[in-house]
């Protein structure tokens, strides 16, 4: 695979794991050139036999991590965190707001399920990938996987009312 | 509390389907165009010229490990690797490590280091003797030193670090080429188009971190980008970079243009979904 070949093929990946990891959309081009900075520099220490999608998977973690570090010191607001700005993208139909809301609702889960979340439901990957990638048993992951949906839909009760 | 109900289950299922739709082929671009500038050769042009374009890329991916003086990056002194580029899908044993781990933060705070000299690795002197050889072929050569300026200007996409004429350091060309072509009027132009195509304006700075990935003028081009926003009604994004400019330059000069800007603009503003 060339440089050329695995930005192509793994740069929209990048860019959805470290937007739905409360990286900024104003900050997403800084933060994949940073994460790609980083594939180039460590992939002679790539280990083959490992799955490449888990490998980029971690470093974005990290460099994501890292990331809204630096954002808490300058007290940035990265995400709405108040649900009353955020309308119901369910009815609102606006992409904008609902891309909004699920990355505040993703935001309010805590790591291990929201990875999981992500992973299984954008990205689509099959459970047993996700259990290497978050190095965890794979019924764990489907446990993690249950508990985080029931905490969204919470969420989307509470910010939806209907009723 | 609310019960979640199966409507509940469809919308999140609905916000799922739309972020595994969501297309990205412009972000990819731009981050393609700023590894290209990068010298990262993603496009792998010159990958086949051997062990230079190795060296050269590892060295200029060297520069964003600026905050760290480490020595580890350039001085690679062994017999030239056999791979030709980056070396993607089969790491090489043979390949050297030239490159040491180095923690994410260090890297992840690079870019806001606009020096490019301090962090080479090379010593101050060659550094100084490369510049002045430079500055004596474009004292003799101006016209040359006029068509390479054109060229870069033109083709901000095919970055590569060395001019036709010097093959051999390639890397250090990369700042110098840049810099010359003049960072100031490039913003210039877009400023002078923000009161007849913000569109275009917005173009420019977007494409600025990616013909001066070591600019200095940074806090000018937030100011342009941010009013360009605020002239096409984008006023949450405005809002939204004005507050990441806020942060980041807290003690800028330019804070009392950019508040009336946003004053001035940005009242009674309908454009926006979110207000």
């Amino acid at each position: 695979m060339t440089p050329s070949e695995l930005v192509e093929s793994f740069a929209p990946f990048v860019l959805r794991t470290l937007k739905y990891h409360s990286v900024a959309e104003r900050d997403l081009d800084d933060v994949c050139q940073e994460v790609f900075i980083i594939i180039f520099r460590r992939l002679p220490q790539f280990d083959p036999g490992r799955p490449i999608r888990a490998w980029i998977y971690g470093i974005c973690m990290k460099v994501a991590a890292a990331y809204r570090r630096r954002a808490r010191h300058r007290r940035e607001v990265l995400v709405q965190e108040a649900p009353d700005e955020v309308v119901s993208g369910a009815s609102s139909g606006s992409d904008v707001v609902s891309t909004q809301q699920l990355v505040a609702m993703l935001a309010r889960l805590d790591e291990d399920k929201r990875t999981v979340l992500i992973l299984h439901e954008i990205e689509e990957l099959p459970m047993s990938e996700i259990a290497l990638i978050v190095d965890c048993p794979v019924k764990t992951a489907y446990s993690r996987l249950a508990a985080a949906r029931k905490q969204m839909l919470v969420m989307m009760s509470k910010w939806n009312p209907r009723r | 509390m609310e019960v979640p109900s199966s409507k509940d289950e469809d919308a999140l299922d609905a916000l799922f389907r739309k972020a595994r739709a969501e297309t990205s082929a412009e972000h990819v671009h731009r981050v393609k165009q700023r590894l290209h500038a990068l010298a990262l050769e993603v496009e792998t042009p010159r990958g086949r010229s051997g062990s230079g374009a190795l060296v050269s890329c590892l060295v200029v991916i060297g520069f964003s490990l600026l905050p760290a003086p480490r020595e580890t990056v350039v001085e690679h002194a062994g017999p030239p690797p056999e791979s030709t580029s980056v070396a993607i899908a089969a790491p090489s044993p043979e390949l050297p490590h030239v490159v040491g781990p180095v923690p994410v933060e260090a890297l992840a705070s690079a870019q806001e280091v606009p020096r490019v000299e301090s962090a080479r690795g090379v010593p101050e002197e060659r550094d100084q003797a490369l510049r002045d050889r430079r500055r004596e072929r474009a004292r003799a050569e101006p016209a040359r030193a006029v068509v390479a300026k054109q060229a870069v200007a033109e083709e901000s996409s095919r970055m590569v670090p060395s001019t036709a004429d010097e093959p051999a350091p390639a890397p250090a060309p990369v700042a110098e080429v840049v810099r010359e072509e003049g960072e100031a009027s490039f913003l210039r132009r877009a400023k002078v188009a923000l009161a007849t195509d913000p569109a275009h304006a917005l173009r420019i700075t977007d494409e600025h971190p990616v013909r001066y990935p070591r600019g200095v003028l940074l806090q000018e081009r937030e100011i342009i980008a941010i009013e360009a926003l605020i002239r096409l009604g984008r006023a949450h994004d405005a809002r939204g970079r004005a507050a990441s400019f806020r942060s980041r330059y807290p003690a800028s000069a330019h804070h009392g243009h950019l508040d009336a800007q946003i004053e001035r603009l940005l009242d009674g503003s309908t454009n926006d979904a979110r207000r």
